[in-house]
């Protein structure tokens, strides 16, 4: 068992072998050794509040026993055959995933912070996926984000991005 | 800590939570986080999800994600997705080939092909009358822009009209009309395949224009094929080039490689029937015409291939090896009755990495040769065993039933038939010769070969075969080998090496296979050699010591037999020593210069060692055993003759009149003493011929103690005795256990008290060092009580004896 503090001080206790997920605890247990005195220690985690951590260690314990998503390679989610690794959201993420956008972008820089890929994937795809299809307006309006370019940079800009349009 | 506070905590926390944002008083960054605020390597991470489109949408957000959208990240994976990402810092240093970073290479790209197509298409595109437009301008960019986003914007906008333009299912599309060209539009899908898939990341939209795609890409490869096919009957290997090449653009070409070879005629039957080497294998020259001719077809087939293949395809290589790797499982494999074809097989092999114009690459060739043979290798090694093992049976088999039949002939007959030691020894040498001899024939290969296996049967037959047909002028001779030992048998040993020799050839042969196979090999090598010393150690020699053990213990001397000097079951146990230690010079000249060349001497875990060491301690022991028990039986039979043959007056003479030679018992005793123990000279080692002597005089020392203590001495008897005890002691001395002479020298010097007067006696029974503390007081005591006087001198003696005491 491996103790956290989440930043307000509330304390979660979580198998090693579900929290180990986070490669930034793994790697912080493999250079400390021995399990036995982490349990009485708790490892404190500023970045992260509580409802966060508790949204982390349940992604964990739903997938801890899925492979490992290699790491470090910015590559790694190529396969070998050079095909993507499944964009598909399985439902229990969905469903996962569905939380107000505040919490969403907590969870992404818990994810981040925590060093946990899958989980990053998972939610800045479900991020993609708010942004997809929609004009840039309807995307300033989902995400609340003031429009900062003079008329003659959006012009500009708009004509800069049009080989993007695929019709 | 446990669980139970645990979950405790998990359910509390969001109230906590709620507090605290709620409060937002505590902490300075508790304002929620906005897609704004995430930091740029977060944010790039998003976008790295959208599709192009969504791409250029955000770019018009903001400023902010303007800059962001253009990341390079974001289109260097693109287009490392697309396999066209070039490593431009790679590529200014003038390195050659390997260029594209490429995670992603279709089965039969080279890396240089696809440089080259780069180049090609950036010099046509520049002037702008490249034969495939969106190419050369697309690659033209690539080379000329030297961030990723361009290039992959470049590799877009020509790519994408194609693409969209799927949409109209009801029309022909664009590509068709504009690249009339098979080739061209291969390529053209190719890459629009490549483009849907990192077009379109996370739902469906594009699965209609993704399905349109594939359409189009499998009429086209399977009319390609059609063609490819039609110009493969036609023998036009031109036009085979070509629809090659247009199936190479489209998916690698796979599928057109696959057809290519599987239409060879190879496949289908030919008129060669190699397989009839199988009933005539067992002919005795060993000649395999009908598999020569189909490997020699096989060859020029392979030969036709080569050069065709480098006509037909860019990766001719690669296709080479997919056929020869074709024909050796399909063909080769089927044909494989190991022994038979092994040989043939990897001669062909070696010549394939010969060939012109095209030679196949060597590692490839062998694992070709690998994979057919490794999976049936265990299984033959097995079976090489089995038959070497079931061979040994039948043999031993066959020898313990002449043993049965020769028990029922009369002891006596067999004694008379004996050779006498010299022609025994020379026998003996001879077959050592030989041994040697046989072992150098066998290494040239002919030999080898012309004894064609695989069947127990075939096995069995070529080697007694060979065994009988050597030996049939000795059969004479060997048959009375036989009657000399009568319990061991060196030919059946000579052949069994023999026989075991060959079959260690046999598979040595596939020691070239390396690998997995060749630790097979190493291990089959192990147990044929292992199952040698099995059958000559347990089943051969140790029965053999068993019986003249028994033997001996059954033996009881009596009167009629100490007329004979010779001992009979002593005679035939040390003649076994001599033959049990020939067998092992045999095995160990074999071990040496068989065995030796694959196993390390000095390899202790090796089981081939390991098992020799076990040989030999068991052939030791044996003879150990056998040895104290011979002792025993000699032991009892010098005891009978001194027994019998030494008469009350020798040593205590009526008259006065000395004859100062040893007495008959004396001389029988030793006579029979050195026949036996001169035998067992040179048949086991030194040191435990040194025991042998030493256990052999200490014993007799004793029986003789104990024989001279029966008699009454008188003095003139005394010299008789010192003439004896001289007699003895020269025996002892020729022993060289000077443990055991020891004994004897005192013995020697003990003589003296039977011819001294009874004043020196005490002085000599008292001088310590003459009898070197092989005698104690009290025995020397019992010596003087032998003297015929000691009556009279008792006073004297014991008076003296309490004196001293």
């Amino acid at each position: 068992m491996v103790k956290l503090t989440s930043s307000e001080g509330t304390e979660f206790d979580v198998e090693r072998s579900v929290i180990e997920r986070s490669l930034l605890i793994k790697n912080l247990l493999d250079d400390v050794g021995e399990s036995d005195t982490c349990a009485y220690t708790p490892i404190p985690l500023p970045n992260v509040s509580g409802p966060i951590l508790a949204k982390v260690i349940e992604y964990c314990e739903h997938h801890r026993n899925d492979p490992v998503v290699g790491h470090g390679d910015a590559d790694a989610e190529l396969d070998a055959s050079g095909a993507r690794v499944s964009d598909e959201i399985d439902e229990w993420d969905m469903e996962f995933c569905k939380v107000d956008q505040g919490t969403l972008f907590e969870m992404i820089l818990a994810a981040n912070y925590l060093d946990i890929r899958s989980m990053l994937d998972l939610t800045c795809k479900t991020v993609a996926n708010m942004i997809k299809n929609k004009t840039p307006e309807e995307i300033r309006k989902t995400f609340n984000i003031t429009n900062d370019f003079s008329p003659e940079e959006e012009e500009q800009v708009q004509r800069e991005n049009a080989w993007c349009e695929d019709r | 800590m446990n669980s139970a506070r645990g979950t405790a905590n998990k359910q509390d926390s969001p109230g906590g939570a709620v507090g605290d944002s709620g409060g937002g008083s505590r902490s300075s960054v508790k304002q929620p986080p906005t897609l704004t605020s995430l930091p740029p390597d977060v944010t790039v991470r998003i976008l790295q999800h959208l599709p192009i489109p969504a791409l250029g949408a955000m770019a018009q957000v903001s400023r902010r994600f303007k800059i962001l959208s253009a990341s390079e990240e974001i289109y260097m994976r693109k287009l490392k997705q697309m396999g066209l990402w070039v490593d431009y810092e790679q590529a200014a240093n003038g390195a050659k080939g390997d260029l594209l970073d490429a995670p992603i290479r279709p089965v039969y790209v080279r890396s240089e092909d696809l440089v080259r197509h780069v180049r090609n298409g950036s010099a046509a595109g520049l002037d702008g009358t490249g034969a495939s437009p969106y190419q050369a301008r697309a690659e033209a960019s690539i080379a000329d822009a030297h961030r990723a986003r361009d290039q992959f914007r470049m590799v877009y906008r020509d790519l994408v009209p194609y693409y969209i333009d799927l949409r109209h299912r009801n029309r022909e599309p664009r590509m068709q009309s504009e690249f009339p060209d098979p080739v061209e539009r291969a390529r053209l899908i190719a890459r629009l395949e490549r483009l849907a898939q990192c077009a379109d990341d996370c739902n469906g939209a594009y699965a209609q224009l993704n399905l349109a795609l594939e359409t189009a890409s499998q009429l086209l490869e399977s009319r390609s094929l059609q063609q490819f096919e039609q110009a493969y009957h036609a023998d036009d290997t031109g036009s085979m080039r070509y629809h090659a090449s247009v199936l190479f653009e489209l998916n690698g070409g796979q599928s057109c490689v696959q057809i290519y070879i599987q239409m060879n005629q190879l496949f289908f039957g030919n008129e060669y029937s190699p397989l009839d080497n199988l009933h005539a294998a067992v002919n005795a020259k060993g000649e395999h015409e009908p598999l020569h001719a189909f490997v020699e077809h096989l060859k020029s087939e392979f030969e036709r291939q080569a050069s065709m293949v480098s006509h037909i395809f860019s990766e001719e290589d690669d296709v080479l090896f997919a056929f020869t790797e074709r024909v050796y499982e399909d063909v080769v494999r089927g044909l494989c009755h190991i022994q038979l074809t092994y040989r043939r097989f990897s001669s062909l092999t070696a010549s394939l990495t010969q060939m012109r114009p095209r030679a196949l690459d060597p590692e490839r060739a062998e694992r070709c040769l690998y994979n057919v043979y490794s999976p049936i290798l265990d299984q033959y090694i097995e079976r090489e065993v089995r038959a070497l093992r079931e061979m040994y049976d039948r043999e031993i088999r066959r020898w313990d039933r002449q043993m049965e039949e020769m028990k029922q002939r009369a002891e006596t007959e067999r004694a008379r038939k004996m050779m006498d030691a010299a022609e025994r020894e020379a026998y003996k040498k001879g077959f050592l010769r030989r041994l040697k001899r046989g072992l150098q024939r066998n290494k040239e290969p002919a030999v080898g070969d012309a004894a064609p296996s695989g069947s127990a049967n075939a096995d069995g037959q070529t080697s007694s075969g060979g065994a009988a047909a050597k030996t049939a002028n000795d059969t004479a001779s060997s048959e009375i080998v036989q009657e000399l030992s009568g319990l061991l048998s060196l030919e059946m040993s000579l052949q069994m090496i023999q026989v075991n020799k060959q079959a260690l050839h046999r598979v040595l042969r596939f020691a070239s296979l390396g690998g997995r196979a060749g630790m097979d090999v190493g291990r089959g090598l192990e147990r044929i050699f292992v199952s040698l010393l099995h059958t000559l150690g347990q089943r051969h020699i140790k029965p053999a010591f068993d019986t003249a053990v028994e033997q001996l213990t059954k033996y009881k001397p009596n009167q009629r037999d100490i007329s004979n000097d010779q001992v009979q079951p002593l005679l035939r146990f040390f003649e076994l020593i001599h033959l049990a230690d020939l067998v092992h010079q045999m095995i160990f000249v074999y071990y040496k210069e068989e065995i030796c060349r694959f196993v390390d001497e000095h390899d202790f875990t090796n089981g081939c060692n390991t098992e020799k060491k076990a040989f030999e301690r068991a052939l030791d022991d044996a003879v150990a055993a056998g040895l104290d028990r011979s002792i025993e039986v000699l032991m009892e039979h010098v005891a009978c003759i001194l027994e019998s043959e030494q008469k009350a007056t020798d040593y205590d003479p009526e008259t006065e009149v000395l004859d100062l030679r040893p007495t008959k018992a004396c001389n029988d005793a030793v006579r029979c003493l050195s026949i036996h123990s001169l035998m067992v000279k040179g048949a086991t080692e030194k040191t435990m011929l040194e025991v042998f002597y030493t256990e052999l005089g200490l014993r007799f020392f004793s029986v003789l103690s104990k024989h001279l203590k029966k008699n009454q001495i008188s003095e003139t008897g005394g010299f008789q005795v010192i003439s004896d005890l001289n007699a003895y002691h020269e025996w002892a001395v020729s022993l060289h256990a000077p443990e055991a002479l020891r004994y004897f020298h005192a013995l020697k010097e003990l003589g003296h008290i039977y011819i001294v007067s009874p004043q020196d006696l005490r002085e000599l029974m008292h001088d310590r060092r003459r009898y070197q503390g092989a005698l104690r007081e009290e025995e020397i005591y019992e010596f003087v009580q032998l003297r015929k006087d000691y009556r009279k001198i008792q006073k004297v003696v014991e008076s003296e004896k309490c004196y001293v005491m």
